[in-house]
């Protein structure tokens, strides 16, 4: 166990110094930078333009032309909610050619009160021009039949529009405000755990295939050289991670003016000091826990090529922690989640949403995190089993299964 | 030192690898591993080196249980392997500090090995970007770190060109010369013959024969005696000695004429038929096989 300092070491340097790991943290920051950005960029795209052409784009009468074929309707109902003249068409293949031309965007045949024709050049998905249309036209039915009732319309768009304001008092905590904060993070330890686990498992298949395993195992015990893989790939992910976390938060600083601020609310009026640190615990052991696991499997091959094959059934096992937390963060207090945050395997991710988006009891993280620790410790002292394991059977692929069983039946393997 | 390994088996899945493997190595004494592929000597080693248990028997180094982790062992593994993406020195440094030096005796020492096999030049290089055979340099290199007191190599020779396999042996010699215990494997016997103190030939798991290599070539060559004469071939002179001189029996190799007196004849009345004749004598001599002719007629011929 002395030399886990120096396995780490020659690891970890071995990590921050390969090109790929440099290039993909710096993609990967500026990516979130220029993510965290998009508000500010978006102010400058749309201040180029005008103020008015914001409203002018939803609906611009001089684009429109019409044509009303029905007495029931007449251009005067219409008139009052554009406000100007509309271009009034008698003859149905000028407009269609006007349309086809360019010179409207939109025509538009009044067929009676409760038909409409459209006729556009190139229909998008959503057409608010359309929506705009048929609820002028529901009004100016709507107003007609009050006024036929004798009923004055504004009276009844008074009483319907009286804005009601709600005071929301949450005793525990707000869960719409953690939302984004919380998937975010999900998000980033999803990424860690699914690349920095398949870093240590291809690392410790490497030293097979490359026969490196036979001068290490030989040189120092196999638990120095598991462990200190597993830390130095644990602290190069999570330099990684914080980089990029850095980044987005900088991002966001320098960017901030320009947040709506339901955004800014929701990214971080649900953090506080003890879910941070949470968050933080839950990690760190979920992702030892997991990175252990995949050096077991990593130690079960003998070649590089046969990592990803072998480590599937883990990823597999994280995808279920994924979703279990994915249904948490929109139902926190589901009794999925609640199960999920003590399993062991799914509490790293399932455990601080709970945490993030309802009240969780101390003694329940408090059991939940001693399930984590002490399932990390029998997987660190597995994986060392399993890793010594495989330096006496080069060549073939052993099952997770028959592995156990070769550690269990004969205890002749040292540590 | 003395190493003694006494009666180590291993079987694998079944199959007897290791039976009853009994000899003794000295330090200060080279040491030849002998066999041909297959015959045990990679699985012995790594007994030794407790890459696996042996099923029974044990090693012991001056009378006590010998475990590696207990002395300074350089160890050369017959699958070679180091990082092929890490600089060279940075890899022998890390090796070094592993089994217990600190950085700068592991850099001082890994410098020292590096130089010596001429690749100074590619020290801060990475491992893949050699040949060969300068990989199987640093791969030597590595188990000479930190001035080992046992040195174990299995096949050091294959891979290396005269060159090289000349500067490996005279690095054996000098460590044979401080007192080391040295143990090298090797299946190429004529490579070794010249600077073997003792050998140690295994075939099917058994030890055949083991000891100091002076001493084997004596007995085994039965008291026979190499004969050879001026411009005259092996076969005429074979011819002409078997006509005129009684109670022998001869045979030949590319070198010489080997005689093997019978009936009590000695070298003495020998060497007196041969003058009597007047032959002129270019060779004569005790003959002493070679560890090529022991090995076969150790462990037979089509074997070899």
């Amino acid at each position: 166990m002395r030399n886990i300092g120096k396995v780490l070491k020659f690891e970890l340097n071995s990590i921050l110094s390969k090109k790929s790991v440099k290039i993909t943290t710096l993609i990967m920051c500026i990516a979130v930078l220029i993510a965290t950005s998009i508000p500010t960029i978006m102010t400058l795209f749309s201040s180029d333009t005008s103020d008015t052409s914001a409203t002018d784009n939803i609906m611009d009468v001089s684009d429109i032309g019409f044509m009303f074929e029905s007495d029931l309707i007449t251009p005067e109902d219409f008139t009052m909610y554009f406000g100007s003249d509309l271009n009034i068409y008698t003859n149905i293949d000028i407009l269609r050619e006007d349309v086809k031309a360019g010179t409207i965007n939109n025509g538009y045949i009044i067929e009676d009160a409760t038909n409409i024709t459209s006729i556009t050049q190139n229909k998008d998905m959503y057409s608010s021009t359309d929506q705009i249309m048929t609820s002028i036209l529901q009004k100016i039915n709507r107003d007609k039949a009050l006024i036929t009732l004798g009923i004055d319309p504004n009276v009844i768009d008074t009483v319907s529009n009286t804005p009601i304001s709600i005071n929301a008092i949450v005793l525990g905590k707000d869960a719409s405000s953690s939302f984004l904060i919380s998937y975010i993070l999900m998000l980033g330890v999803y990424m860690l755990v699914i690349m920095y686990g398949s870093f240590v498992s291809t690392s410790v298949a490497r030293e097979k295939d490359n026969r490196t395993m036979e001068i290490l195992i030989t040189s120092t015990s196999p638990s120095s050289l598991i462990i200190g893989k597993v830390l130095a790939n644990g602290i190069g992910g999570f330099v990684q991670f914080s980089l990029i976390l850095l980044s987005g938060f900088a991002g966001y600083l320098l960017n901030q003016s320009n947040y709506p601020s339901e955004i800014s609310h929701m990214l971080f009026s649900g953090l506080s000091w003890d879910s941070i640190v949470i968050f933080l615990i839950f990690t760190a052991v979920g992702y030892l826990l997991y990175l252990f696991l995949y050096a077991s499997l990593g130690s079960l091959v003998s070649k590089v090529e046969d990592v990803g094959s072998a480590v599937t059934p883990i990823t597999l096992l994280f995808m279920v922690g994924y979703v279990i937390a994915s249904v948490g963060i929109n139902a926190p207090t589901s009794m999925i989640v609640k199960v999920g945050s003590f399993i062991p395997f799914t509490a790293i991710l399932a455990m601080p949403i709970r945490y993030f988006l309802t009240s969780v009891p101390i003694f329940e993280l408090f059991i939940s995190l001693v399930f984590m620790i002490l399932t990390s410790i029998l997987l660190a002292f597995l994986s060392t089993k399993i890793y010594r394991l495989g330096s006496l059977s080069y060549g073939n692929k052993i099952s997770f299964i028959k592995a156990l069983k070769l550690i269990f039946a004969k205890d002749n393997i040292d540590i | 030192m003395i190493l003694e390994v006494k009666k180590i088996n291993k079987s694998f899945s079944g199959n007897q690898i290791l039976n009853d493997v009994t000899f003794t190595v000295t330090s200060g004494k080279a040491m030849g591993f002998l066999g041909r592929n297959g015959a045990g000597k990679t699985t012995t080693i790594r007994t030794l080196m407790d890459v696996f248990k042996p099923d029974s028997g044990n090693f012991v180094l001056d009378g006590k249980t010998f475990k590696p982790s207990d002395y300074r062992v350089g160890y050369l593994p017959e699958e070679r392997g180091l990082y092929g993406k890490e600089k060279i020195l940075d890899q022998l440094i890390y090796f070094g500090t592993l089994r217990g030096a600190s950085r700068n005796d592991a850099k001082t020492s890994a410098e020292y090995w590096i130089e010596r096999f001429d690749l100074s030049y590619a020290k801060n290089h990475k491992l893949d970007t050699l040949s060969k055979g300068n990989q199987q340099k640093i791969q030597i290199a590595q188990s000479l770190l930190n001035d080992p007191e046992i040195i174990i190599l299995d096949e050091p020779f294959s891979g290396l060109d005269p060159v090289n396999a000349q500067v490996l042996k005279d690095v054996i010699t000098e460590l044979i010369k401080k007192d080391k215990l040295v143990i090298f494997s090797s299946h190429q016997m004529s490579y070794v013959e010249e600077f073997c103190d003792e050998i140690t030939l295994i075939d099917k798991g058994k030890i055949i024969l083991s000891g100091e290599l002076k001493k084997i070539k004596t007995d085994l060559g039965h008291k026979r005696l190499r004969l050879s004469v001026v411009d005259m071939s092996q076969i005429a002179l074979k011819d002409f000695v078997d006509n005129n001189i009684a109670d022998i029996q001869t045979s030949y190799d590319e070198q010489s004429l080997i005689i093997e007196c019978i009936n009590n004849k000695t070298k003495q009345s020998l060497l007196n038929d041969i003058v009597n004749h007047q032959i002129d004598v270019e060779l004569f001599t005790n003959y002493e096989p070679s560890l090529n002719d022991i090995f076969v007629m150790k462990v037979g011929k089509e074997n070899a």
